[in-house]
C-alpha cells in the first residue's frame, strides 16, 4: 500500500518535480540521524504522526527526554484513535457518501478555473466516478509546463495551440469532380484565424496526406487529380480520408486554453490523451493529469487510478462544501481498485465478483442469478450481511461478529 | 430455540428423477374442486400438497397448518418442452456440437488448447467455441455434416430452416459427453444438459398458491394455480388427440401451446412471447414476477423484514428531557413488552409488577407462555420462580431504539431510555432533530425494543445518543444544538445579559449544583458566569467566534484583537472568560466547544451539557422573547440609496455590454464565443453589485446587536448563526439580483424572449431575470415571473436529486456493506480478500479523528510541558 502523503485541494500524482525530490532527498538525510535515534520505539504509530512528532521537535527544539515522553504520549493518544475490529467500515463509508448525496449539486457542468474549460461537477460526476465508466462525460486535462515555458506566457500559448487536434474536415471544404477525378480542397480562413494557425503549413500538411495523384497549390486551396484508374467508390474513400487526417496536435485534444496560476502558466484541455500528451518534452510529467481515471489507471497503474479516485471524489465533494473523511473515499477507492482494474459499483462491475448468489440476487437481475446459481452449482456460503439477514441469522460484521462463551 | 443453523445452501438444477422423487402425488386433473368444493384428489389442490385451512391435517406429513412446510406434486408433460431459462444455453450448445454423436465439432487440438484457458471464465470460452464452430462444415469426430441452427427466440429452434422440436433437442442434449460439459462451465455431477428440456414439471405445494374465499363464498385461486390449470389443460388435450391419432399439425399447434404456457408459467414477461392476461386482461404474475424487483421476494420480504416490539407515532418536541430519553405515551408503553429473566435479585421486583398488572405473560422454565389474568394471577405469583420469564410492559429507563425514515445513515437509529409520558405523541428533546433530520410538521417516528440482554447491552453502550455526539462522517460533531439553541446560547452569553438572583438561582436548580457562586456584576449575575458553570473545571479554550468573524467580513475598521478579543471565545480553568457562544461554539461540524466536551470528557459531560442548555435556551427565550418582525428589515436611507445606486450602476454596465455585444466588440473569455462571454460577463456583473450592497445592509444589522440592549430579532438569528445569511436580509431588504436558471439568465420562453412583457430579441439586464426589487417592496409582474422560474427550477432539481442520489446510495451500500475491519488491521469483503492492508492506511477512525487528524501532536506536547510545570511548582 502506497504511504499517502496527501496534498488537499489541487493534488496531481506526484506533486514533486525533480528539483525537489533532490532537496527533499537531501533533507531526509539530517533527519534521519534524528529520527532513526528513535526508530525502535516507533511502534505502530503511522507515518504522517511520526513525522510531524519529529516536525515539531525540530521546530521547539525538543530535549531528547522530551521527544521520548512526547512519543510515549503520541503512542497513547493513538491507541485511543485506532478502529475498532469487526468495525463495518464498508457501510460506514457508503452512508458518509450517500447520506449528503441529495446536498449534491444536479448541474451537469461547471466552469474550472477561470470560466474556460466546463467539467463535470455534483451528482452526476460522482456517479461517473464511482461506476468506473469508461468515457467521462466532460474530459479534461490539466497540462504542467516544464521549468523553461513555465513562465513565458507565449510560448506557453504556442505549446498549447500546438497540442489541438485539427483535422483537415475543421478548416477546409471540399468539392469533388468525379468526371474529371479531381478534388479540390478550399481552406476556410475563418476557421484557421479562429485557431491562429498558419496556413502555409496546414496546406503542405494536406499535400502530405494525397498518397496517389497530383497535387498542384494554389493560395487558397489544393486541387488534386487522382489517377484515372479510380473508381468514384475509391475516389471518395480518398477524399474521406484526406478530410480526416490529422493536421496537427495530439488526437483527442479539442480545445486548449492558458490559464496562470500560482504564478506559472498551465493549460487547461477539453478532450483527453494523456499517453500522448505524457511523450511531449515541454511539459511537467510529474504533474500533468487528466480527469478520466479510466486513463489515468490504463497508462500509469492502478495504484495511480486509485489515487485518481480519491482526488477526484474528493474535489467534486469539497466544491459541494461536502465534508467526508478521507478514509472513507480510500476504503471505496481501494474496493472499486483492488482486483487490479478498476470496477464500478455496477452490476457488471464488483457486484458480479461477489460470490454470494443471495447477494447479487437482492441487488438486481434477481432472477438471472438464481438461474445462473443453480446451472453452475454455486454454493451460498452465508457469509456476508445481505445473506445472513435472508436466512435470519446474526449478520458477520461488528458485534455481530463477535462471539463469546462464558467459562464453566 | 434455534435448534439447527443454516450453514450453506448450494443451488442446482432438479433432475427429472429428483422431480418425481420429491413429488407428493402426481397431478393427473385440472379441476381443482369437485361439485361439493372438496379438493379433487390428484387435482392441483390435492390435500397431499400441504394444508391451509387451520384445523386439517397434511395427508402427506399428518402436521397441522403451522408445521406443514407444504409438499411438491409433479405433472408428467405428454411432450417435453423447452425452460425458457436455460434456452440461451441450449442455443449455445446446439450451435457447436454435433447432432449425431454429441461431440463439440472441433478438432482434439483446437479442444486441448481452448481446455488450457478453461480458466478464463464461461462466457469467453463460450464465445470462442462459437465462433470456431461457425466455421465447421463436418464433424471432425464423426464425420456428419453441421448444419446451420437458428434459433426464433426464446424457445423455437431450426436445424437448415426446418424446425427441430423439443423431443428431438433433448436426443441430441443427450448425446453430449459428460467430459465435454466443462467446456460450458458445467460440472456433470451436477447438471445434465438434456434436463434443460422439461419432461415432468414439478408442482409447488399450495402454500405458495394460496386460494382465497371471497365473502360471496365464491373461491378465487392464486395466479400460479391459474396458470398450472392452462398447463394441465393443454397437458391433457394434448395426450387425447396423441391417442386418437389427430393430424401432426394439431398436434404441434398444441405442442407449442403447451410450451407457451410453461414458458409463461417460468416468466410472464420473456423477450418474444406476450404475456399470459387474467380474465379481466392483468398479466398475470408468474413464478419470475414474484421475486424480482424492488416489491418482489427478495428486496421485499427477504432483504425487508417486518418486526414485532415495534410502535410509531408522530413526534412533538419537549426540551425538558433528556437527549438521552424518549418520551413513550402510556398507551404504547402497555403495548410493548421486554422480556426479563427472573432471579434470586429481581424475583421481588417481578412479583411487585405482576401485582400491579404490569406483566402480560409468564412463561416457564418448559416453555410453556401464560397469559396473566386476574383469575390466574395469585397462582402465579405463588409459583414464579428463578428461570422462569416474564414478559413485562415497557417501564422508565429501558432502552429502546428510535428511528427515522428515511435512514441515511447510523445515526438515523439511536438508543434512547423509555420515559412514560402522558399524551400520544413520542417526545424527543429537540436537540436530537439534526441527526434524524427531523421536524415536527407531522413527522414520524419509529420505536424498536431490544428483547434480549445482549441486544440492550449492546444499545446501552453503543448507540446511546451521547455517544454518538461525533459524526462518523468527517469526525465533528454532528448531534447539535441548533436554531433556538444557538440564538440562545448566544443572547445568554452576551455582554449585555445580566440575570437578577432569582432567576440566576432557578437556572442553577436546573443545573444541580450544590454550591451557589457569587454574583459577578454587584447583586446580578452575568450570563457567562451562568454559562461557566456548565463546563468542566479544567477546560482550557481560546478560538474565533462567528460573532468576530462577521465583524471582521463586514467592518473594514474592525480587528480581531488576538487573545484579548472581547468576541472570540476564551475559557480559562472552565471559566467563560471572554466571548460570546455561536455557532462556532455548537454549530453542526464546527462547533468547537462541543467537540472539545463530547471529545475529552465521559459523555456524562455532554449530556449534561446538552440538557441543561435546552433548559435554559428555552426558558430565556420564552421570557425574554425571541421574533421576527417587519421592522427589523426596514433599513436606513443610505442603504436605500446605495441599492438604487447599485442597480443604476448594473444598468449603465449592462447597456454598454450590450451595445459591445451587438456590435461583436467585446473582448472574449478564451476558450469562449462571443454569446457565451457576454454572459459570462453580465452574470459577474448582477453578482458583483448584489454582493457590494449585501455587505452593506448585513454590516448596518450586526451594529444592532452591539447595541446596549439588543432588540432579540433575527439578526440575533444571523450574526450567532442559528439560523438566516445576510443573503436572507439582502433578498428581504436589499434585492433579488439576477433570477439563475442552470447557473446562467433565463434563456427558454417565447421566440426571443422569455416572458412576453419582453421585447423580442432584447438581450438586455432587465429582460433576462435582473430583478431590482425585494421582498418588502414586493416584484412587479415581470420580475414576479422570472423570480418563478427560478424558484421552480430549484423544486424541479430536489426532486430529481433525491432520486438519482437514492439509487447510487443502493449502490454504493450494496457493494460496500460486506467490509469489515480484521483483529490485524485490515479491510476485508466477506469471502476474507483484502481490500485494504491497514485500515484508511493509518488505522484512525473517523469518529474517532478530529476532522481527519489522526492525533494533535502538538496539544500533547502542551500537556506535557503543562504538567512538567505543574509538578514543578509542587516541588516547590
Amino acid at each position: 500500500m502506497p504511504s499517502r502523503k496527501k496534498n488537499k485541494g489541487k493534488a496531481p500524482k506526484k506533486k514533486t518535480t525533480a528539483k525537489e525530490v533532490k532537496k527533499e532527498d537531501k533533507k531526509e538525510k539530517k533527519e534521519i540521524t534524528l529520527k532513526d535515534r528513535f526508530a525502535d520505539l516507533r511502534g505502530n504509530l503511522p507515518e504522517k504522526v511520526w513525522d510531524s512528532i519529529f516536525e515539531i521537535a525540530e521546530k521547539k527544539k525538543l530535549s531528547e527526554e522530551k521527544i521520548k515522553k512526547l512519543i510515549e504520549e503520541a503512542k497513547k493518544e493513538y491507541a485511543k484513535v485506532v478502529v475498532e475490529p469487526c468495525e463495518a467500515v464498508g457501510i460506514i463509508a457508503a452512508q458518509s457518501l450517500g447520506e449528503p448525496g441529495t446536498q449534491l449539486t444536479l448541474r451537469t457542468k461547471h466552469y474550472a478555473g477561470a470560466l474556460e474549460v466546463s467539467v463535470g461537477s455534483g451528482i452526476q460526476r460522482v456517479e461517473e466516478i464511482v461506476d468506473g465508466r469508461s468515457k467521462t462525460k466532460y474530459a479534461s486535462m490539466t497540462i504542467y509546463l516544464n521549468e523553461k515555458i513555465r513562465h513565458n506566457k507565449k510560448k506557453a500559448e504556442e505549446f498549447a495551440r500546438d497540442l489541438v487536434d485539427v483535422r483537415t474536415e475543421d478548416v477546409a471544404k471540399v468539392k469533388e469532380d468525379f468526371l474529371k477525378k479531381t478534388a479540390e480542397i478550399e481552406i476556410i480562413d475563418e476557421k484557421v484565424a479562429e485557431r491562429n494557425l498558419d496556413k502555409e503549413v496546414l496546406l503542405s500538411r494536406i499535400k502530405e496526406a494525397v498518397k496517389k495523384g497530383k497535387v498542384m497549390k494554389r493560395t487558397n486551396k489544393l486541387i488534386i487529380h487522382f489517377p484515372k484508374e479510380y473508381s468514384l467508390l475509391k475516389l471518395r474513400s480518398e477524399v474521406l480520408k484526406i478530410m480526416r487526417k490529422r493536421l496537427q496536435g495530439i488526437s483527442g485534444i479539442e480545445k486548449t486554453i492558458v490559464v496562470e496560476e500560482n504564478g506559472e502558466y498551465i493549460i487547461k484541455t477539453l478532450g483527453t490523451n494523456l499517453k500522448a500528451v505524457l511523450k511531449r518534452k515541454e511539459i511537467d510529467p510529474y504533474r500533468t493529469t487528466t480527469n478520466d481515471i479510466m486513463e489515468i489507471s490504463k497508462v500509469l497503474g492502478i495504484e495511480a487510478g486509485r489515487r485518481a479516485i480519491v482526488d477526484e471524489l474528493h474535489k467534486t465533494l469539497s466544491e459541494n462544501r461536502i465534508r467526508v473523511d478521507l478514509r472513507h473515499l480510500l476504503v471505496l477507492a481501494d474496493l472499486l481498485t483492488f482486483t487490479g482494474e478498476i470496477r464500478g459499483t455496477v452490476r457488471t462491475g464488483i457486484m458480479r465478483l461477489k460470490q454470494s448468489p443471495f447477494a447479487r440476487a437482492a441487488f438486481e437481475e434477481t432472477v438471472k442469478h438464481l438461474f445462473d446459481s443453480a446451472l453452475y452449482g454455486e454454493r451460498e456460503p452465508l457469509q456476508g450481511v445481505v445473506e445472513n439477514l435472508i436466512v435470519g441469522l446474526p449478520v458477520k460484521v461488528g458485534t455481530g461478529r463477535v462471539e463469546l462463551v462464558m467459562r464453566e | 430455540m434455534l435448534q439447527k443453523r443454516i450453514g450453506s445452501i448450494d443451488f442446482r438444477v432438479l433432475s427429472p428423477d429428483i422431480i418425481r422423487k420429491m413429488s407428493a402425488i402426481e397431478i393427473k386433473t385440472a379441476e381443482t374442486y369437485d361439485r361439493d368444493g372438496y379438493p379433487m384428489e390428484e387435482g392441483l389442490m390435492d390435500p397431499h400438497l400441504g394444508v391451509i385451512n387451520p384445523g386439517l391435517r397434511c395427508k402427506t406429513c399428518g402436521q397441522t397448518m403451522k408445521h406443514c412446510p407444504g409438499h411438491f406434486g409433479s405433472l408428467e408433460l405428454v411432450r417435453p418442452v423447452i425452460h425458457v431459462k436455460f434456452a440461451k444455453v441450449i442455443e449455445d450448445m446446439l450451435l457447436t456440437t454435433c447432432q449425431k454423436c454429441g461431440r463439440i465439432v472441433l478438432s482434439e487440438k483446437a479442444l486441448k488448447e481452448i481446455e488450457k484457458e478453461l480458466g478464463k471464465g464461461r462466457d469467453t470460452i463460450i464465445k470462442k467455441l462459437k465462433a470456431k464452430a461457425k466455421k465447421v462444415k463436418k464433424c471432425p469426430h464423426c464425420g456428419a455434416t453441421k448444419g446451420k441452427i437458428t434459433v426464433d427466440r426464446p424457445t423455437n429452434f431450426y436445424l437448415d430452416k426446418q424446425r427441430i422440436y423439443p423431443t428431438e433437442i433433448r436426443e441430441w442434449l443427450e448425446r453430449i459427453p459428460n467430459e465435454e460439459l466443462k467446456f460450458f462451465g458445467l460440472d456433470p455431477k451436477i447438471v445434465r444438459p438434456e434436463w434443460f428440456v422439461l419432461t415432468v414439471l414439478p408442482i409447488p405445494p399450495i402454500n405458495i398458491r394460496p386460494s382465497i374465499t371471497l365473502e360471496s363464498g365464491l373461491k378465487s385461486e392464486d395466479d400460479l394455480t391459474h396458470k398450472l390449470v392452462d398447463i394441465i389443460r393443454i397437458n391433457e388435450r394434448l395426450r387425447d388427440n396423441i391417442e386418437a391419432g389427430a393430424p401432426q399439425l394439431i398436434i404441434e399447434d398444441l405442442w407449442d401451446l403447451l410450451q407457451y404456457h410453461v414458458t409463461t408459467y417460468f416468466d410472464n414477461q420473456s423477450a418474444g412471447v406476450p404475456p399470459a392476461k387474467h380474465r379481466s386482461g392483468r398479466p398475470l404474475q408468474t413464478l419470475s414476477d414474484r421475486l424480482k424487483g424492488k416489491r418482489g421476494r427478495f428486496r421485499y420480504n427477504l432483504t425487508g423484514k417486518r418486526v414485532n416490539f415495534a410502535a410509531r407515532s408522530t413526534i412533538t418536541p419537549d426540551p425538558y428531557i433528556s437527549i438521552n430519553e424518549v418520551g413513550i405515551p402510556e398507551s404504547i408503553a402497555k403495548e410493548l413488552t421486554v422480556q426479563e429473566r427472573v432471579t434470586t435479585w429481581n424475583k421481588t421486583k417481578l412479583k411487585k409488577l405482576i401485582k400491579e398488572n404490569k406483566v402480560i405473560t409468564v412463561i416457564r422454565p418448559d416453555g410453556i407462555k401464560k397469559r396473566v389474568t386476574a383469575e390466574n394471577k395469585q397462582d402465579i405469583l405463588s409459583e414464579l420462580d428463578v428461570g422462569y420469564v416474564v414478559e413485562r410492559m415497557l417501564q422508565n429507563g429501558d432502552v429502546v431504539l428510535f428511528n427515522r425514515q428515511p435512514s441515511l445513515h447510523r445515526i438515523s437509529m439511536m438508543a434512547h431510555m423509555v420515559r412514560i409520558m402522558p399524551e400520544k405523541t413520542l417526545k424527543i428533546n429537540p436537540i436530537v432533530c439534526k441527526p434524524y433530520n427531523a421536524d415536527f410538521d407531522g413527522d414520524e417516528m419509529n420505536i424498536h425494543v431490544p428483547q434480549t440482554e445482549e441486544g440492550q447491552a449492546e444499545a446501552r453502550e453503543l448507540m446511546l445518543v451521547e455517544k454518538n455526539i461525533i459524526s462518523p462522517r468527517y469526525g465533528a460533531p454532528i448531534v447539535v444544538l441548533d436554531e433556538d439553541g444557538i440564538s440562545g446560547a448566544f443572547i445568554l452569553t452576551m455582554d449585555q445579559t445580566e440575570f437578577d438572583k432569582e432567576k440566576a438561582y432557578q437556572y442553577f436548580y436546573e443545573m444541580g449544583l450544590k454550591e451557589i457562586p457569587k454574583p459577578d456584576r454587584g447583586n446580578k449575575y452575568s450570563g457567562k458566569l451562568i454559562f461557566s458553570q456548565l463546563l468542566p473545571k479544567d477546560l482550557n479554550m481560546h478560538y474565533k467566534s462567528r460573532m468576530c468573524e462577521v465583524l471582521e467580513k463586514t467592518d473594514p475598521n474592525y480587528k480581531c484583537k488576538g487573545e484579548e478579543c472581547p468576541y472570540c471565545v476564551t475559557i480559562k480553568n472552565g471559566v467563560l472568560v471572554r466571548g460570546v457562544i455561536d455557532e462556532n461554539s455548537l454549530g453542526e461540524g464546527k462547533g468547537k466547544l462541543v467537540d472539545a466536551l463530547a471529545r475529552n470528557y465521559p459523555p456524562e459531560v455532554v449530556r449534561r451539557f446538552y440538557d441543561v442548555m435546552s433548559r435554559i435556551t428555552s426558558d430565556l427565550l420564552t421570557i425574554k422573547g425571541l421574533t421576527v418582525g417587519l421592522k427589523e428589515f426596514e433599513v436606513s436611507e443610505k442603504i436605500h440609496k446605495a441599492a438604487a445606486e447599485a442597480i443604476k450602476e448594473c444598468m449603465v454596465k449592462g447597456k454598454e455590454l450590450v451595445k459591445k455585444y451587438k456590435e461583436k466588440k467585446l473582448q472574449l473569455i478564451p476558450g469562449r464565443n462571443l454569446e457565451e462571454s457576454f454572459e459570462i460577463y453580465i452574470m459577474r456583473l448582477t453578482s458583483e453589485i448584489k454582493q457590494k450592497v449585501e455587505a452593506q445592509i448585513l454590516n448596518e444589522k450586526v451594529r444592532t446587536v452591539l447595541q446596549d440592549e439588543p432588540e432579540l430579532n433575527s439578526n440575533i438569528m444571523i450574526v450567532s448563526g442559528s439560523r438566516g445569511s445576510s443573503a436572507n436580509l439582502m433578498n428581504i431588504s436589499g434585492f433579488w439580483g439576477q433570477a439563475a436558471v442552470r447557473e446562467g439568465r433565463p434563456k427558454r420562453g417565447y421566440h426571443g424572449r422569455v416572458l412576453p412583457l419582453e421585447r423580442e430579441g432584447d438581450v438586455g439586464i432587465k429582460a433576462h431575470g435582473f430583478i431590482t426589487q425585494n421582498f418588502m417592496q414586493g416584484m412587479d409582474a415581470e420580475e414576479y415571473f422570472f423570480h418563478a422560474i427560478g424558484g421552480r427550477q430549484g423544486e424541479v432539481d430536489t426532486g430529481v436529486s433525491t432520486k438519482v442520489s437514492g439509487y447510487l446510495y443502493r449502490r454504493l451500500a450494496n457493494a460496500l456493506k460486506d467490509l469489515y475491519v480484521d483483529y490485524d488491521l485490515t479491510v476485508r469483503t466477506s469471502s476474507k480478500h483484502i481490500v485494504q492492508c491497514l485500515y484508511g492506511d493509518d488505522g484512525v477512525f473517523p469518529m474517532k479523528s478530529r476532522l481527519g487528524k489522526a492525533i494533535d501532536v502538538e496539544e500533547i506536547l502542551e500537556r506535557i510541558e503543562k504538567g512538567a510545570a505543574d509538578a514543578k511548582q509542587k516541588e516547590k
